[in-house]
């Protein structure tokens, strides 16, 4: 069992097994095995707490999910139910979705990194620059002639498209 | 209400978190990483969010373009020759390029050599940097000719939908590990060359490609996974495996008697479903499957029964045929830890299973999965299996665990 503590120093107990998924992790334990078990607390600084809950319970299902099956049309189904969980908890807002990129990315997760990562771009697809705007809170620093003219005559091969 | 200093701190820094600009506070690398996501167009598109965002997209190491963000073929030309006059290209790892609109859509059809060209020049210049993963797709089984891409050298990964694979011209894919290939027309000399040209080629994926008779061969010694789904052809082609350094076989919709295994020492996991269409000739061929999964340590054949509506028949699924054929010349299963069995009708057929059993003197765990099937002879299949088994028999599908001698038997 190692715990885990995060920045806002809340405490997580996880079995070592299952915290092995992320890489990060795996190699802070395999650098402190045959240590005393005070070693086995583990500062997770950059991240939330509300990320960790998630994090793990990410973890578990996927613990759930050993990659090795032995007969392929078991494991199949099992993807497919895996697949339709990710799904859903991947269906949140952007801000969780970005915590979760910043938290996959220092634990070193990457299915959990670029399944968050294809769920935000999924989100800014097809839509405006207003719109991303909003949703991302991105400032538009640019200035009224710079919008206007600069960049449109910049990059006009982008844009242009319904002549035939 | 009284709040504690500590409490009171937490509280105020979650709410400026929350405040803060968050989505823009990712590094360049991880907004990078999902921008992958999207397709080329918009990527460049985001130049406009903000004075950040505004060269970013020139350093996104993959491209996916896909003719379906554009309307006519004019505009997919113009973006696809401007891309390289506004970024450098040489620092691309991943590069897509979906086509469907070459078929002929509406405002397409004529441009389409023009289309090939413009995509021609740039992906040749794309494999020449230190590209790994290509990925093309073509929406008609006719196949198009995209040869250039057979040669490129740093690539690792390929994934090619619907693109002739060369008889003749020369196949040079030095680092390719891992070769996808869907909807290909395959012959013998095709598959020979590209095996060939592919010296380090791992992982091989054949999906719903066409082979022509009369047969075809895969002979390589650096394989390691094989997959073959869907296998369309008109008559009945002969495909022969020979791959020594094979660990796991994946077979889906395969014809019994189509394919012939030898020299699969290393295999670990077999998995193979019949379509339940059997060969005409099964019973005179020499081909030989089962033999070939003898080193295998997860076994598993399926193919589901077939109940004919109008003649009210049910057929047993060709794993029957198969084990009543290929099983008595077979040699001992020495690694085999778990079978698992579909189609079968268990009580009809406990000879044949309790042989199999017998030559797997390793087998954990046998397993049949068969909705409609009955167990209703388990006494029988105690008395002629090993006689040190414990049966276990849960709810469908039932699964029948071996376990060691001493232990009691239950049922």
């Amino acid at each position: 069992m190692i715990t885990l503590i995060s920045s806002d120093k809340r405490k997580f107990h996880v079995l070592e097994e299952v915290a092995n998924q992320s890489l990060t992790i795996r190699d802070v334990i395999e650098d402190r095995r045959g240590r005393r078990r005070a070693d086995r607390i583990i500062l997770v600084t950059n991240i939330n707490s509300k990320i960790p809950e998630k994090v793990i319970v990410y973890w578990l299902r996927h613990f759930l999910m050993p990659e090795e099956i032995a007969h392929a049309s078991m494991s199949h189904k099992k993807a497919e139910k895996l697949k339709k969980w990710e799904a859903k908890f991947f269906d949140t807002d952007i801000d969780t979705l970005n915590d979760l990129i910043l938290a996959a990315d220092s634990l070193d997760i990457p299915s959990l990194f670029d399944g968050a990562c294809e769920k935000v771009s999924d989100i800014l697809k097809n839509r405006s620059a207003e719109e991303v705007g909003e949703i991302s809170k991105i400032e538009n620093e640019f200035t009224h002639e710079e919008e206007e003219e600069e960049i449109p005559s910049e990059n006009a091969w982008v844009w242009r498209n319904e002549f035939a | 209400m009284v709040q504690r200093p500590g409490q009171m701190s937490t509280k105020e820094t979650w709410v400026e978190l929350s405040e803060l600009d968050r989505f823009n506070s990712l590094p360049d690398e991880l907004l990078l990483h999902i921008m992958c996501f999207l397709m080329a167009r918009q990527a460049v598109q985001t130049c406009i969010l903000s004075k950040r965002w505004k060269n970013l997209w020139r350093y996104l190491p993959c491209l996916n373009f896909d003719t379906q963000e554009f309307k006519y073929a004019k505009s997919f030309i113009r973006f696809i020759t401007s891309f390289p006059n506004f970024r450098s290209i040489s620092h691309i790892v991943t590069f897509r390029l979906d086509s469907y609109q070459f078929d002929g859509c509406w405002g397409w059809a004529n441009m389409i050599d023009d289309c090939l060209e413009a995509a021609r020049s740039l992906i040749t210049r794309v494999i020449e940097s230190r590209l790994r993963v290509l990925s093309i797709a073509y929406s008609s089984c006719n196949g198009i000719d995209f040869h250039y891409v057979y040669t490129c050298a740093f690539v690792e990964e390929m994934n090619l939908h619907c693109i002739l694979v060369p008889h003749e011209k020369p196949i040079a894919l030095v680092n390719l590990k891992r070769l996808n290939l869907s909807g290909a027309n395959l012959d013998g000399k095709s598959v020979k060359n590209l095996i060939s040209g592919c010296p380090v080629l791992e992982d091989l994926v054949l999906e719903k490609c066409f082979f022509q008779f009369p047969n075809v061969t895969i002979i390589s010694h650096t394989l390691k996974n094989l997959s073959i789904h869907g296998f369309e052809s008109r008559n009945e082609v002969e495909i022969h495996l020979s791959v020594p350094s094979l660990v796991s076989l994946h077979l889906t919709r395969v014809r019994l008697g189509c394919i012939s295994l030898k020299n699969m020492s290393s295999l670990v996991h077999a998995h193979i479903d019949f379509c339940f269409e059997v060969c005409a000739n099964y019973q005179n061929s020499t081909n030989e499957l089962l033999k070939g999964l003898s080193h295998a340590a997860y076994i598993e054949l399926t193919g589901s029964r077939i109940l004919k509506s109008d003649l009210w028949l049910i057929k047993e699924s060709p794993v029957k045929d198969l084990l009543v054929k290929e099983l008595p010349n077979c040699p001992a299963f020495a690694n085999l830890k778990s079978l698992y069995l579909t189609g079968l009708n268990v009580c009809n057929f406990i000879s044949p299973i309790s042989h199999f059993v017998h030559i797997s003197p390793n087998l954990e765990t046998l397993t049949f999965g068969n909705e409609e099937m009955m167990i209703s002879g388990t006494d029988a299949f105690t008395a002629s299996a090993t006689g040190n088994a414990v049966f276990l028999v849960g709810s469908m599908p039932v699964t029948i665990q071996f376990a060691q001698a001493d232990s009691n038997a239950n049922v």
